[in-house]
Parts: structure tokens; sequence; C-alpha cells
């Protein structure tokens, strides 16, 4: 991984010219595909028995709400191409102490991101476990130690998986493009197959509306099972984390935003209503680690051949997935570190490989105590929780930064409208704020209140993360103090920087030179109109 | 390898379209609206997986 280099020595650190612009349409789309399209293979036998005959809907109200989640950053990092992502925007939007909390925040479910993933990684991997042990199910290789039922084998394959991860990370061995680019078709296709095979071979409507009417969950269980199907869509943003490395930004971001939440969608909308119109929910209970395989094993004739197929599929994209958080986790920590939200010390760039190899172990530590964590939390008897702990823990970090994210684009599309927007959500209201003319988001208030609607699920219905998320983000603020207190920076101050020449580089490095231009020409108009010498945003030097 | 998404995505499409029309036609109108839903959503889907002309080299990312 190359390390982005924004920097607080304003201006030359905060564009980052290091990072070389070479992501085209496909690269920028693979990239969110990478982390984004193993997520329905993850997310399925979870949220189907949290949703039960409703999980369909309980995908749709989630799907509806990331949608526009991905317009906004589709906004935001054509507008602002910069590494970081939603960390990066509060902080331009909102200041230090809002960008450290939505930085934190994603952090935190980048690291469950790496524990659930390589738990169900491993869950697809042990659908072949009676293969090679003669019949013996992963059930068997369970010890019983007071309430505790700990899936001793798995939890030892998924340990070893992340130390895994981070060995490569720290090594700085990527993932090649290529390699990639043939995961993500051959996942595109398979998932294709299945879905067609099944709805042609064996979906039965009538079942689907049975499952409507009469298996209906509580209030309750349907908010808990669509604030979970969060997990089928996170990791949109990772598009805007590569902002900076992609060419072109303005043209590509949008479209590749637009392209990766319709097809996350598609697949999700599509294997949830495939399995209530397949199997009894309570079916996948036992088969939280495996339930796309579950799925594929119920088609007749292709059965047979897609269900090892599918679990072979999916043991190796949810994995890569999992990589995607490792990698996104150190990206962000090492961002946050460069505007002075965290110690530099996680920004130390190991000599011998190249790569923020602090960031990696530590986070890919955290990962670590987390799935051992899961792994001992009591459960049902001869059942693992551990995949459900992680669930549960999931979607506070992600409403958490997204709400912070859509509160940024208000405060930006009001006190930054000089910086071109090549793409704009749809739906705004025109209006003038303090001599400017600006734009008031329709569907930006919209998504607002859905993630804020989640977020209140989330806090209601989520025994782990409503305390755990809470104290990982006043960590977070602990760290902040004592490190800025240090340095003798201010505390809850934001930093000076100069946002306008920051701008300026930003847009000519990535060659959006209309976009320039349209920048100087509306800062122009705004000085020659009200004699103000600089922008209104957070830490602008006045 | 990027055409075949899109031309995966838009036989699926073309599928769930035949299969919803099929539905509607047997009189399952729940089923019927469902998959010509998830039709649109595929061909929406196919639409911007396909790869057009001034899209850069695939060797990006």
């Amino acid at each position: 991984m190359q390390p982005p280099v924004d920097g607080h020595h304003p201006p030359e650190g905060i564009s980052g010219s290091e990072l070389r612009r070479d992501v085209s349409v496909w690269g920028s789309y693979m990239w969110g595909y990478a982390a984004v399209g193993a997520d329905i293979y993850t997310a399925l036998g979870i949220i189907t028995l949290a949703a039960l005959g409703l999980a369909p809907l309980a995908f749709l109200a989630a799907g509806i709400v990331f949608a526009l989640v991905g317009l906004c950053y589709a906004e935001l990092a054509s507008a602002y191409p910069l590494a970081g992502g939603g960390q990066y925007f509060t902080l331009r939007g909102l200041g230090d102490l809002s960008g450290l909390v939505a930085g934190a925040a994603l952090v935190l479910d980048y690291t469950i991101d790496i524990s659930l993933f390589t738990v169900v990684a491993f869950g697809y991997f042990n659908y072949f476990l009676p293969w090679i042990t003669f019949g013996r199910h992963i059930s068997d290789f369970t010890t019983t130690i007071g309430p505790i039922h700990l899936a001793w084998l798995w939890l030892v394959e998924s340990v070893v998986g992340i130390l895994i991860l981070i060995w490569l990370n720290v090594r700085g061995i990527k993932v090649s493009t290529n390699f990639n680019e043939i995961i993500g078709t051959i996942a595109i296709v398979a998932q294709t197959i299945i879905v067609l095979a099944g709805f042609i071979l064996v979906w039965k409507p009538e079942l689907v509306a049975n499952e409507f009417l009469f298996d209906r969950p509580s209030l309750s269980q349907f908010a808990f099972g669509s604030s979970l199907a969060i997990i089928a869509f996170v990791g949109l943003e990772t598009i805007s984390q590569v902002a900076q490395e992609t060419r072109r930004p303005a043209t590509i971001i949008p479209r590749t935003s637009i392209g990766l939440v319709i097809s996350v969608l598609l697949f999700a909308m599509a294997f949830s209503v495939l399995a209530v119109g397949l199997v009894h929910p309570t079916e996948f209970r036992g088969h939280e680690g495996d339930p796309v395989a579950l799925i594929a094993s119920k088609i007749p004739v292709i059965g047979i051949v897609a269900a090892p197929l599918t679990a072979a599929i999916g043991a190796l994209i949810v994995f890569i997935s999992a990589n995607s958080g490792v990698v996104s986790s150190s990206r962000l920590s090492y961002s946050m570190s460069q505007f002075d939200l965290l110690p530099a010390w996680f920004s130390r760039v190991s000599k011998r490989f190249a790569t923020p190899s602090r960031a990696v172990v530590v986070f890919g530590g955290v990962a670590l105590l987390q799935t051992i964590f899961a792994f001992f939390t009591p459960g049902q008897p001869g059942k693992s929780a551990a995949i459900d702990v992680l669930a549960d823990l999931y979607a506070f970090g992600a409403t958490t930064g997204y709400l912070l994210v859509f509160i940024s684009l208000f405060v930006l599309r009001m006190k930054d409208p000089f910086t071109p927007r090549p793409y704009k959500m749809p739906l705004n209201i025109r209006m003038t704020y303090k001599g400017n003319q600006v734009w008031f988001p329709v569907l930006g208030l919209l998504g607002f209140l859905g993630v804020l609607f989640f977020l209140v699920m989330v806090i209601l219905t989520h025994q782990y993360a409503r305390i755990i998320g809470p104290l990982w983000v006043i960590a977070a603020v602990l760290l902040f103090t004592v490190y800025r207190r240090k340095r003798g920076l201010p505390m809850f101050k934001t930093l000076p920087r100069d946002w306008e020449t920051a701008t300026k580089k930003v847009l000519l490095e990535a060659e959006e030179f209309k976009s320039l231009e349209e920048y100087e020409a509306a800062l122009n108009e705004h000085r020659a109109r009200t004699g103000e010498s600089s922008i209104n945003l957070p830490g602008t030097p006045r | 390898m990027r055409s075949i998404k899109g031309l995966v995505v838009a036989v699926e499409a073309i599928v769930l379209l035949a299969l919803g029309a099929a539905n509607i036609l047997s009189g399952q109108w729940l089923g019927g609206a469902i998959v010509v839903g998830l039709a649109i959503l595929a061909a929406a889907c196919a639409w911007v997986l396909w790869p057009s002309d001034h899209e850069s080299s695939p060797a990006g990312g």
C-alpha cells in the first residue's frame, strides 16, 4: 500500500502529490467491488434470521439509505479528490474534533470488517471440512466452557487468517488489479448463475407471499434486522479512499459510485428475495458462516456443483474483503495522523517495506482481540456466538461516520460553494447564504434522516455496539487530547490550514483544469463582491 | 473481462424480465412484480457495467 501524504503543514502536504493517479474507471469500480461485492456472502444468513419473512424489506430499507450515502460520497469525493474519505470531508466541513470522531468511528468499522469477514471467510472454508475430516462438521470441533460454546477450530482458523492479513499488509503484498478483476468477474458470473438458476428452477413466489404475510418479525426484530443489513452495503465509500489515485476523478468517481450502488443493491435484493422464496428463514441457523452456499445447495441439477463452487468463491472473496478492511483502516489512520488527529507514530512508514506497518499491526491487533472476544462470548448451546456478536458491533461506526459526512455535505454546500462539484446529489433547492448562491441538498437531508434512524436503531437494539462503539470514540478523543496537549496544540480548536491553495493544487494534479478555472473564477467573483480575502471554512486562516 | 460482466448482467436482466412476465401472465402478481423490479435493477446495472469507448485501460487500480 502506498500511504497518502496529506499533511498538516499547509499547503504543500495537504494535496499529497506522491500518490500516482493511475486508477481508471474499472480500477475504481473494482476497488469498491472488492470491499462491497462480498458483503452479501456475509450478510444474507444473519439478516434473514433476524428479519425473517421481511428480510428483503430490511435489505431494501438499508439499501435505499446506503444508495443516498453512495451519492453523497460521489459528490464529495469528486469535489475533494483526496485520500481519507469520510474523515477528510468531516474535517474539512466541521473541523478537527468532528473529523476525529468520524475517522475513529469508521476505523472501528474497518477493524470489525477484518474480524467479521475473516470469520465468515473460514465459515465458507469450513463447508469443505467434512471432506477433509471424514464427515465431521465445524460444530463437532466445539468445546463448552460454562456458558461459552467455543468453536475452537474456527477461532484458530480466524486468528491465523488475521495474522496472514497483517503479514501481507506489513510486507506490502497487494492484491493485484488483475487478480482483483478476475475474482470480481467470477463473483458476478457465479452470483448471476445462482440467481437465475434459483429463480427459474426452484423459487416459489407463493412462498414469498406466505413469508410476507405469516412470518413477520416483531417491530424490534425488524429494526434489528434492517440495521444489521447495513453489513451488506458498508464499503461503498472505498471509492473515495482511492479518489486521490483516480485519474480524472470528477468524471470517474460519480459513475463508478453509482454503478457500485446499483450492482450491490441488485445482488442484495436478488439473494434476499430468492432466499425467502426458497427456504424457511430458520434454515439459515447454523449456516450464518456460509449462507450463499446453502442457497446454492438447494438448487436442483446444478446444486451439487454450485454449492462447493460457491463456498470456494465465497471463502476467497470474503477474505479479500477482509483484506480491504486492513488496507482501509491503516490508510485512514495514516491520513488522520497526517492531520494531527492521531499521533504521528501511526503514520511512520516502515523503512524496509515502505508500508504504514504500525497502523497495520495496531488495527490488525484490534481485529484479533475483537475476534477472540466474539468467540468467547456466551451463546446458544452448540452454536458459536462469534458472528452474531461481530455483526451486532458492526453498524455503530458506519452510521456515526456517515451521519457526520452528511452534516459536512450541508456545511460544505453552504460555506464552500466555490469548489466545483462535477457531480451533485439530485434534487436541490436554490437559496442564498451570506450573499452566495448555494444549493440545499434535499436527498442529502433524506439520507441524513435515514442514517440517523439507523443509528437510533443500532443504539436501541444492538446490545454490544451501543456500549463498545461510544467507548471506542471516547478513547479516540482521549488519545487526541493527550496527543494535542503533548504537542502544545489546541485541544478542541481546528488547526489552521490553507484549503484554497490545497484545492488548487489537488485540481491541478488531477488534471481537472476546467474545475480549476471555475474555482478561481468563483473565488475572484466572491472577493470582488465582498472584499473578503478567505473562504469561511473551519481552520481557514483569517 | 470487462465486457463479460456487462453481458452477464444484461442476460440476467432479460431472463428475469421474461420470468417476471411469465409470473404475471400466470396470475402470480406479487412474484411477477418482484422479478420485474429485479430485472429493471439488473438492466440498470448492465448499462453501468457496459464498457464504453472513452474509458481508459483496464490496468488501473
